[in-house]
């Protein structure tokens, strides 16, 4: 089970704005936005939530759970 | 910026010539004591100066490049590395002038002062590294300056975190080989325990330095607020590596010693662990920060 994200998208609907700027926005440095956006790193529910507040979307619209690759690695 | 880096160029190119002129007339004066002339009076007055000159060029460029420890660059493994070896070479422009002196003495009694020469020379070596090191730093921070002005300023910054954790590996990498210097070279006894104790004292002193400013950066924060989420989650894996390393590394060096099987003086232990588990924090914060 992979925890991914639409967080890109959202960013570059957002006036294509950089790691930096979201991360000035949420408080977090930019190589943790890199690391969230690239699925390196499962942030908080803190920290999503207030990516989340910022975008206005829900979680749900962010981050979402990728079963299938649990089934291609055959872990489930 | 601009200017401070200009500033910085110069003084290393500076350096470089004192340096190698230091180098210079310490090896004519190494010969003419082996081949026992004398040496004329103003030959050792040029080599206080230059000493004396290297150690103000120290001085201010450690001032300076303390200055850009701020500001986020491409460079921050060689800004790093310059204000290890600048503290590094500092401390070995100071054992200059206790070996010189000493060799001065005993070129008068005996003519045997090979181990303080193997120190002068490594000194000197290390002065030319690091006049190369800030050389390099200088010219990689003048072409990129006009990159990094472009970029938004970072309100959370991980530009010192990421120098501090950099100045702990290349000061835990410097110790370790100078330890093995003092251990492969054979140097005078007496001289071998009061340089590892020195230098031991002298390489921490970069990284203690960064963990200061990086506090004092701090302070106006919350404890709670110095990492944010991913920097606490990096350090909490390198904590745990490092109670895995520390415990089974030393334990293995331990009982190589207590059976006989490695002949080590039991004055590098400490030395040898500090570096080592300096090395391994830092270097696997760093590795996993950097990973992502």
């Amino acid at each position: 089970m992979k925890l991914e994200n639409n967080l890109r998208k959202y960013r570059f609907e957002h006036d294509e704005m950089t790691q930096q700027e979201l991360a000035n926005a949420v408080g977090v440095t930019r190589l943790t936005i890199h690391s969230v956006e690239t699925g390196k790193f499962v942030p908080s529910t803190l920290l999503a939530l207030k990516i989340a507040r910022f975008f206005g979307k829900r979680v749900e619209d962010i981050f979402y759970i990728n079963d299938e690759e649990d089934v291609i690695g055959g872990k489930e | 910026m601009k200017k401070s880096i200009r500033f910085l160029l110069i003084l290393s190119i500076l350096l470089l010539c004192l340096a190698a002129g230091n180098t210079a007339m310490l090896m004519h004066m190494n010969a003419a004591l082996q081949t026992n002339l004398t040496i004329a009076e103003w030959k050792s007055y040029t080599v206080a100066a230059l000493i004396i000159t290297m150690v103000f060029i120290h001085l201010v460029s450690v001032i300076v490049i303390g200055s850009h420890l701020r500001k986020d660059s491409q460079e921050k493994i060689l800004r790093s590395a310059s204000v290890v070896f600048c503290v590094f070479s500092f401390f070995l422009l100071l054992v200059d002038v206790v070996m010189l002196q000493e060799i001065g003495k005993e070129s008068l009694v005996i003519n045997d002062a090979l181990g303080e020469w193997k120190i002068v020379f490594f000194g000197q070596a290390v002065h030319i590294l690091f006049s190369l090191i800030l050389l390099a730093y200088s010219l990689s921070a003048k072409r990129s300056l006009s990159e990094s002005e472009a970029g938004p300023q970072a309100l959370k910054d991980e530009t010192v975190f990421l120098t501090v954790n950099q100045v702990g590996v290349i000061t835990a990498v410097v110790g370790l080989g100078f330890i093995l210097f003092l251990l492969g070279f054979q140097i005078p006894a007496g001289y071998a325990v009061g340089l590892r104790f020195m230098a031991t004292l002298i390489l921490l002193l970069p990284y203690f330095l960064s963990v200061i400013y990086w506090i004092c950066t701090k302070c106006r924060e919350k404890p709670v607020e110095w990492y944010d989420e991913k920097q606490y989650q990096d350090i909490s894996h390198a904590a745990l590596v490092i109670l895995l390393i520390s415990v089974v590394g030393m334990g293995i060096l331990y009982g190589c010693y207590s059976k006989g099987v490695i002949a080590l003086d039991p004055s590098l232990f400490f030395p040898i662990y500090l570096f080592l588990v300096l090395l391994s924090f830092s270097g696997i914060t760093l590795y996993l920060n950097k990973k992502a």
